[in-house]
């Protein structure tokens, strides 16, 4: 990928995932813990996405997100591990809300989802930020 | 240095890790999917449903810790459910497909007391 596509790439992705975050604090406003989660866990997503995009590695899927995320920034040291198992459940429970069948999520369990996906993308933005990609907020 | 596990030494570990992170709560230790029916490829994961005697975000936390463990250490991916048994008898009885598949294909790994 060409550096002005990468850019605009992670441009994007991080416009969505403050988006997706802005969503998640709307709904947990409203009592929505299902949709909250699910949209914590996208914003944590599209700004992974982003960060991996700019260490050379697109993922096609979500468990291939999961494990990359692993590989590249959690077995490395550039994040802390509490941030592997942070993505590992707002993406089981964004599974739980979206296909509902599993126990109910409840308020503590959102309140923990937006609070993982805020710290997800701060830690990508700043990533990406040190190696020069990311825009200012 | 990662190392590889086969299948049954994941099963044992995982059961073992989960036991000892959810203590004295877990009720029981299922697995179901691809690797309970035997049709999994190598790069599978290993869908876990863990029955616990109250709800709580610790106990979730406490086996998303055991499977971030298995992914670190051994390249092994684990979905872990945690879900009180109250819920769980629930959802058993529900008839909706996804339990009804649960309910044919589903191994149990261990179960209180045994």
């Amino acid at each position: 990928m060409a550096v002005a596509e990468l850019n605009e790439h992670v441009r994007l992705a991080l416009a969505k995932a403050g988006r997706k975050l802005a969503a998640a604090r709307r709904n947990l406003a409203a009592g929505d813990f299902e949709e909250t989660c699910s949209c914590a866990y996208y914003a944590a997503y599209h700004a992974i996405d982003a960060a991996l995009r700019v260490e050379g590695h697109e993922v096609q899927s979500h468990d291939g997100l999961k494990m990359m995320f692993g590989v590249v920034f959690v077995q490395t040291g550039l994040v802390a591990p509490e941030m592997g198992r942070a993505l590992r459940v707002l993406k089981d429970e964004r599974e739980n809300g979206d296909y509902a069948l599993f126990a109910a999520l409840t308020e503590e369990d959102a309140v923990r989802a937006v609070a993982d996906a805020e710290a997800l993308v701060s830690a990508m933005r700043s990533h990406m930020r040190l190696r020069g990609v990311a825009p200012e907020e | 240095m990662v190392r590889l596990l086969h299948d049954r030494e994941v099963r044992c570990r995982l059961t073992d890790a989960l036991c000892a992170a959810l203590a004295p709560h877990l009720l029981r230790v299922s697995l179901y999917g691809s690797r309970a029916r035997g049709d999994a490829l190598p790069s599978s994961d290993y869908d876990v449903l863990l029955v616990t005697d109250r709800p709580g975000t610790d106990l979730k936390l406490a086996a998303a810790d055991v499977a971030e463990r298995l992914a670190t250490d051994h390249m092994v991916e684990v979905s872990v459910r945690v879900i009180p048994a109250c819920e769980f008898e629930r959802l058993c009885a529900s008839g909706v497909a996804f339990w009804r598949k649960f309910a044919r294909e589903e191994v149990v790994l261990w179960r209180w007391p045994s």
